[in-house]
């Protein structure tokens, strides 16, 4: 995940290669534009959803989903972006035991997340999923949207269990820790996706019942 | 930088912690208000009536995310500090 230089020698420093700090912000931008680029997949599904969930006389329509479930991932991921938050501070203050506690957390609250929306929302826990892949433009975006989040969710869990048994093995201080800001970085990310996805999918436009 | 290296030998995480997390706990709140009022808004019985203050506060929350989760700040910054 990293790619800092470590040289901290600096009567050796080759002028030519960056200083650790130009290294880490270069890093930084880097991940950044790799963000960007990732918005421009999401902003396309938020236009299809738009396009594709509207109705010529009503006008723009969602599926009648239940809501309390939706309500309560969201939440569920916004309470995860807090505990990586927190692990970011604990690591840059030295506090190893919060920082691992914080990362476990923020890992475990993905995963229920995870649970929640693919278990239950995709009806793979329930005799009757609320909403099936076969259902038109409904099932095509829903699933499109959610599936394509959810590999992030994944990617972002695989991420935070690297950084934390990286974190048990001492390989971060409060002065070096790029890893451990790229990850919580990416998570964040994943969170902002959701934040638009949860008011498209769930409370945008007029609900129509379909089955 | 200071303050970090005074931290960094506290291995056993001694108290109090809170001050150091206090801006996230008021983010979080933050957020979860503006989330809570997001659901009520898009209640069955307002119909999509507030579609566009759906959308803003979406704008909003991503925009706190940015700010004060992921320091977009730090993009700017000259001073590294880890």
């Amino acid at each position: 995940m990293s790619a800092v230089s470590h040289s901290h020698d600096h009567h050796l420093h080759n002028p030519q290669e960056p200083t650790r700090a130009e290294q880490i912000r270069m890093n930084r931008a880097g991940m950044w534009f790799f963000m960007l680029s990732e918005s421009f997949l999401f902003i396309a599904l938020l236009a299809a959803r738009l396009y594709l969930w509207r109705d010529p006389e009503i006008g723009l329509i969602r599926p009648g989903l239940e809501q309390l479930p939706a309500l309560v991932a969201t939440v569920v991921l916004l309470v995860s972006s807090y505990f990586v938050n927190r692990a970011e501070i604990s690591i840059a203050h030295g506090r190893v035991k919060d920082f691992g506690r914080s990362i476990l957390m923020t890992a475990f609250l993905g995963t229920a997340f995870l649970i929640g929306v693919v278990g239950f929302e995709w009806g793979l826990f329930l005799p009757e999923p609320h909403i099936r892949i076969s259902d038109g433009a409904f099932g095509a975006v829903f699933f499109g949207m959610t599936g394509l989040h959810a590999l992030h969710v994944i990617t972002g869990v695989i991420l935070l269990l690297v950084v934390y048994f990286n974190g048990k093995r001492g390989l971060y201080t409060p002065d070096d820790h790029y890893a451990v800001e790229a990850c919580a970085l990416y998570w964040h990310y994943v969170d902002i996706v959701w934040v638009f996805f949860y008011p498209f999918i769930y409370l945008i436009g007029t609900a129509v019942h379909y089955h | 930088m200071a303050d970090h290296a005074e931290h960094a030998h506290h291995q056993g995480d001694p108290q109090p912690a809170t001050p150091i997390y206090r801006q996230g706990y008021i983010v979080f709140a933050v957020l979860m208000i503006l989330t809570i009022i997001e659901y009520v808004l898009g209640l069955e019985q307002f119909e999509g009536q507030f579609t566009i203050f759906l959308v803003l506060i979406a704008i909003l929350k991503a925009a706190i995310i940015v700010n004060y989760f992921m320091h977009i700040a730090r993009l700017w910054k000259e001073e590294e500090s880890h």
